[in-house]
């Protein structure tokens, strides 16, 4: 029974959760003389347990650094050192493709003497190094980026903008929409005025037409179509994925009386401001052709036919129309306005290409979109929540008034990306390379002395994030190398990684669905992705389902366990032990881990090396980008 | 945030809140909660548990404990009067319509919301969705859970909240209340995972003991990665007392002789486990049963279509006669029927369109009747509060002391009630700094005091 739509895309607002916190304090032991020398940090503070890999000296490698570590060093905040090269390596593995490397990869870096090796993999990873490609001229320029570096992003701008609930074919021109704006690196202004602006006869010719249609909302009686509910869900998408402004308290009431311990900017809005928004759309029709089928037309303007049923919008923003998802609206003027500026549209030019050039050359558009990819790197904002932007919160040289704080952790930073970002013409590509490349992306997680909640804010350390659901599963996936095709709906092909699907309906197996479920997959439709909060279903299923008890299984088809097993020359326990925390944990097994590991195997043997297996995918680390 | 939350210590919350030591203790206390009752009020008390049996996608009053007969009913709906003021459909609910006597049927019913996501965010958060507090806002299970609290014993094994069939994405959590008071998801047709099959239980034990070697430091307080991996291992804490008590296995599983017994479906075998955890009495304290597909927009009354009114109440009809007989059986260690101290209550999102069928021959969303059936913890059995007219389109008669139609808001001071729990309390300290009402007297359009629906009770 999918005759209806769930258009109601917003029961969650945050779209990461911090998941780093403060240690509790504790004594130390002596730091050891070496330890010493080495922390020469910039803050002056001494060094707790480090190992010597990992020296708190860090170089500025860009403008990032120079923000975040003078600000370090302005109040006197310890931090981490650099990162360990898996750590570096594992983390940027997730955050650009999505997934574990190989272990022979591992080793490769690990291995390499290069001072350079760490921008080299993120140019690698983001398909940048096509100069160094044998066979591969200039000309053929950046496309020739790997496809994992795709179907993360694919992915991760298809839960932006919660693709999915209009349809296979709809879904499925959406997607690859993304993935080609992104292999192609296009503009991201231009991508985004396309999204806002694009007509089509059918949800399957157009890609960037689905933003709009996704939002359609149904009236859920025969032959209603919400015209102005439509615009409300588009005005709140757009929004939200564009500006990382909230819109759906305004889109109900006022601001007055409602958000003034939320949210000031919001506070001064009115609802007829977000009306006056929503009529950008007003001119537009969404519409089912046929009430019991999937297919959509976007089209522009009044119907031609006033008996059929889809006659519905085209004419403006009609206040007097009721609507299934808010409370009433009242008489008001909804002469098309942007929100931002209060300008309105010029006579005579379609609104929706008024709408789409103002958001797009807005400073807050490049803002936004910065700051988003940011938090999904850095695992906390500038301005966090990512979605909730308070605009009257923003400017250093003019400060809200008490209680309320300038909302930004580092607003100059801020301005610093958002400039970088519209000069590269709005490169993705590019703000994702400054990022990693940045020292303040590469700093360590682990800190040993003494770490109060507020140093999060400066980015002292890495602060760890909770790996996605599909992150996780394809994680699982990769180590134990046993895959689970999985088919693409309405494209006829199967792939192994959840992270190459084109949304969370192609996963139909019972138990794969259960664990994406509990880990937080977004369901696209009533959910943006979250971090679910961990709960004793997610540690259970690490624990006790098929999920993992089968893949660490030595019958099991192509398992790493058996294929270890298989090898010839038959591998040392060393070697196999050495062998499993590269492929599952992306580093080399500490001394204590080796002998434990070793030791086990040898009383044990082949029941032992599923053990081990088992309980590298169950070490916490495993769920963490840490 | 920007309102200072005066904090409570682990150590003093546990004093005032809790006397229990299990795996569930050990969560982290993310958000004490400052929790001050506004007004006086006489909760009723008696139950222990709360079950609420969701039929989700909204049920069509007409077609269930509100039967309206016209040109659209089909011959085989076989609407008969089973007593004086009562219709029931026998071709549908054969069975219901041989026990009214054990539940009353609330036909004055209407709802706030005509959309799922709205409606069932509605049902179980008990107020209007807002974007700006949806974070830290508990479910109904969440707070009851947390109420009952003082009540756990150092025993108990179980969660005090299970959602069964029902997605964990439209799952409304524990809100501005520690982690651990909210839902453990889980679906019937899946085996849950927090049950080690027996043969595999000495291979668990020695991985688990592995695992532990490997990972002390990373899930010590001591890690210098910040408290998140130890906080990360407080919910694997919290999962091996289920995963290493035997006795959960049978709690879980549904023998054929049950998943006969309870009509051979899902909701069914979800019925069956319920009984189990009351049964049980280790710990459960609200039960949510989602019973998905009641979204009856087109051939509503077609059988060859996958659901429709016929296999839904057949579902319906097969497991909750047998739940509440079964109920009313069995008995606790002290004697009283279990029926006694479970308040069950059955609904929808919203009701049905009314009258005739559709273009689509179906109904659609409509919130202004809707039904519910209410029994157990001295529910008394064989009521029909109020009416509607003759197609089910708008209430006639409220059935209740107040001059308005009965809202989810009712039933849940209802729910709080019979739980002994005082409904006007409300959380000062939320992250927001907005006062958090148990149940908010103001609804969608306007003040309006809810109240315990007392006709119910005998």
């Amino acid at each position: 029974m999918t005759r209806f739509l769930s258009s109601y895309a917003a029961l969650t607002i945050s779209f990461s959760v911090v998941c780093s916190a403060e240690s509790p304090p504790r004594k130390h032991p002596p730091t050891p003389k070496g330890a010493l020398e080495s922390a020469t940090a910039l803050t002056g503070e001494v060094a707790g347990r480090l190992p010597a890999s990992e020296k708190r000296e860090v170089a500025r490698k860009n403008y990032i650094d120079d923000s975040i570590f003078d600000k370090i060093k302005a109040d006197r905040i310890p931090h981490a050192g650099l990162s360990s090269d898996s750590e570096f390596m594992r983390r940027v593995y997730f955050d650009l493709w999505g997934r574990l490397p190989d272990p022979d990869e591992v080793r490769k870096f690990l291995a390499d003497a290069r001072t350079e090796k760490r921008d080299k993999l993120i140019d690698n990873l983001l398909g940048l190094d096509y100069k160094e490609k044998p066979g591969h001229d200039d000309y053929k320029g950046p496309w020739l980026v790997e496809e994992p570096f795709l179907s993360k992003w694919t992915y991760w701008f298809s839960d932006l903008f919660q693709n999915g609930p209009q349809g296979v074919e709809g879904r499925n021109a959406f997607r690859q929409y993304i993935r080609f704006f992104l292999k192609f690196n296009l503009p991201y202004d231009v991508v985004v005025r396309e999204m806002l602006t694009a007509t089509t006869v059918s949800a399957e010719l157009s890609g960037p037409a689905n933003f709009v249609i996704r939002n359609q909302v149904d009236g859920f009686r025969d032959a209603d179509v919400m015209h102005e509910d439509t615009c409300d869900e588009v005005a709140v998408a757009s929004a939200k994925a564009f500006l990382g402004i909230n819109l759906e308290c305004i889109s109900c009431h006022d601001g007055a009386g409602h958000l003034e311990k939320i949210n000031l900017w919001l506070t001064q809005r009115k609802r007829e401001e977000f009306w006056r928004q929503a009529s950008f759309f007003g001119n537009i029709r969404v519409f089912r052709p046929s009430l019991a089928g999937q297919e959509f037309v976007l089209l522009e303007g009044p119907a031609l036919r006033p008996e059929t049923h889809w006659t519905a919008g085209g004419n403006g923003y009609n206040t007097s129309a009721p609507s299934v998802l808010r409370i009433p609206r009242r008489k008001a003027d909804v002469t098309p306005t942007f929100l931002l500026t209060g300008e309105r549209g010029t006579a005579g030019v379609n609104p929706r290409q008024e709408f789409a050039r103002m958001l797009t050359s807005h400073p807050q558009f490049a803002k936004a979109t910065v700051n988003l990819i940011w938090s999904a790197m850095m695992t906390v904002g500038i301005v966090d929540p990512p979605f909730g932007w308070d605009l009257a919160r923003q400017d250093p040289a003019n400060p809200p008034p008490a209680p309320w704080t300038i909302q930004p952790s580092h607003p100059e930073l801020l301005e610093a990306l958002a400039t970088d970002f519209r000069k590269s013409g709005y490169d993705l590509r590019h703000i994702i390379q400054v990022i990693a490349k940045s020292s303040a992306y590469q700093l360590s997680s682990r800190y040993d002395g003494v770490w109060k909640p507020e140093y999060d804010r400066y980015y002292a350390r890495k602060l760890v994030r909770r790996l996605s659901a599909e992150e996780i599963y394809d994680a699982i996936a990769k180590s134990t190398n046993v895959f689970t095709p999985i088919s693409v709906a309405g494209v006829g092909k199967k792939v192994n990684y959840v992270m190459d699907t084109y949304g969370p309906n192609d996963v139909s197996e019972s138990g794969m669905r259960q664990f994406l479920d509990f880990f937080g997959q977004s369901n696209r439709k009533t959910a943006l992705p979250e971090v679910r909060p961990g709960s004793l279903i997610q540690a259970s299923l690490m624990l006790n389902s098929d999920i993992v008890k089968s893949r660490v299984k030595i019958s099991t088809k192509d398992s790493r366990v058996q294929m270890l097993l298989a090898k010839q020359p038959p591998l040392t326990n060393a070697q196999i032990v050495e062998e499993l925390f590269l492929s599952t944990l992306c580093r080399m097994p500490t001394e204590d881990e080796k002998k434990t590991s070793a030791a086990f195997l040898e009383q044990y043997r082949d029941k032992g090396l599923e053990d081990l297996h088992w309980s590298l995918i169950n070490k916490l680390e495993f769920l963490f980008n840490y | 945030m920007q309102t200072p939350v005066p904090k409570l210590s682990r150590r003093e919350f546990f004093q005032l809140g809790s006397i229990g030591v299990s795996g569930y203790h050990l969560l982290p206390m993310l958000n004490p909660v400052n929790v001050q009752a506004s007004s006086k009020v006489e909760p009723r008390g008696g139950a222990e548990v709360v079950v609420l049996l969701f039929l989700q996608g909204g049920p069509s009053q007409l077609d269930t404990f509100d039967v309206k007969e016209g040109a659209w009913t089909p011959q085989d709906f076989d609407i008969r009067t089973v007593k004086p003021g009562l219709k029931m459909p026998i071709g549908l609910l054969p069975n219901l319509a041989k026990c009214t006597d054990k539940y009353t049927i609330v036909r004055s019913m209407e709802a706030w919301e005509s959309e799922h996501a709205r409606g069932t965010y509605y049902l179980q958060a008990g107020r209007i969705f807002s974007p700006a507090r949806v974070s830290e806002i508990p479910s109904v299970g969440a707070l009851i859970a947390y109420e009952s609290e003082t009540k756990r014993k150092t025993t108990d094994y179980l969660p005090p909240f299970v959602s069964m069939n029902f997605s964990p994405t439209q799952l409304v959590g524990s809100g501005v209340l520690p982690a651990n008071f909210g839902p453990m998801a889980m679906f019937t047709a899946d085996s849950p995972p927090f049950v080690v099959p027996e043969a595999e239980r000495s291979v668990f034990d020695r991985r688990l003991g592995l695992l532990n070697t490997l990972d002390r430091s990373w899930r010590s307080k001591d890690s210098g990665r910040g408290r998140v991996f130890a906080d990360a291992n407080q919910y694997y804490e919290a999962a091996y007392p289920l995963l290493k008590q035997a006795d959960v296995s049978k709690l879980f599983r549904v023998s054929t002789e049950d998943h006969q017994r309870y009509g051979a479906s899902n909701l069914g075998d979800a019925c069956a486990m319920a009984r189990n955890l009351i049964e049980a009495d280790a710990g459960t304290r609200f039960i949510f049963i989602a019973h998905d597909g009641w979204d009856l927009h087109a051939k509503a009354y077609d059988k060859s279509s996958k659901n429709n009114q016929y296999t839904l109440c057949r579902d319906l009809d097969g497991a909750l006669p047998a739940f509440l007989a079964e109920l009313e059986q069995r008995k606790d260690a002290e004697g009283r029927r279990l029926i006694d101290k479970t308040f069950v209550a059955c609904m929808g999102e919203f009701g049905r369109t009314p009258g005739e069928l559709t273009l689509n021959k179906g109904r659609d969303h409509y919130r202004f009747a809707a039904v519910g059936l209410f029994a157990g913890a001295g529910v008394k059995g064989g009521q029909i509060l109020g009416a509607t007219d003759a197609i089910g389109s708008k209430v006639t008669e409220v059935g209740w002391s107040k001059a308005r139609s009965i809202y989810p808001e009712d039933v849940l001071v209802t729910m709080y009630s019979t739980m002994g729990i005082d409904w006007t309390k409300r959380i000062t300290n939320t992250p927001s700094g907005r006062m958090f009402e148990y149940v908010e007297n103001l609804a969608p359009t306007g003040y309006m005091k809810f109240e315990e629906i007392r006709e119910l009770f005998a």
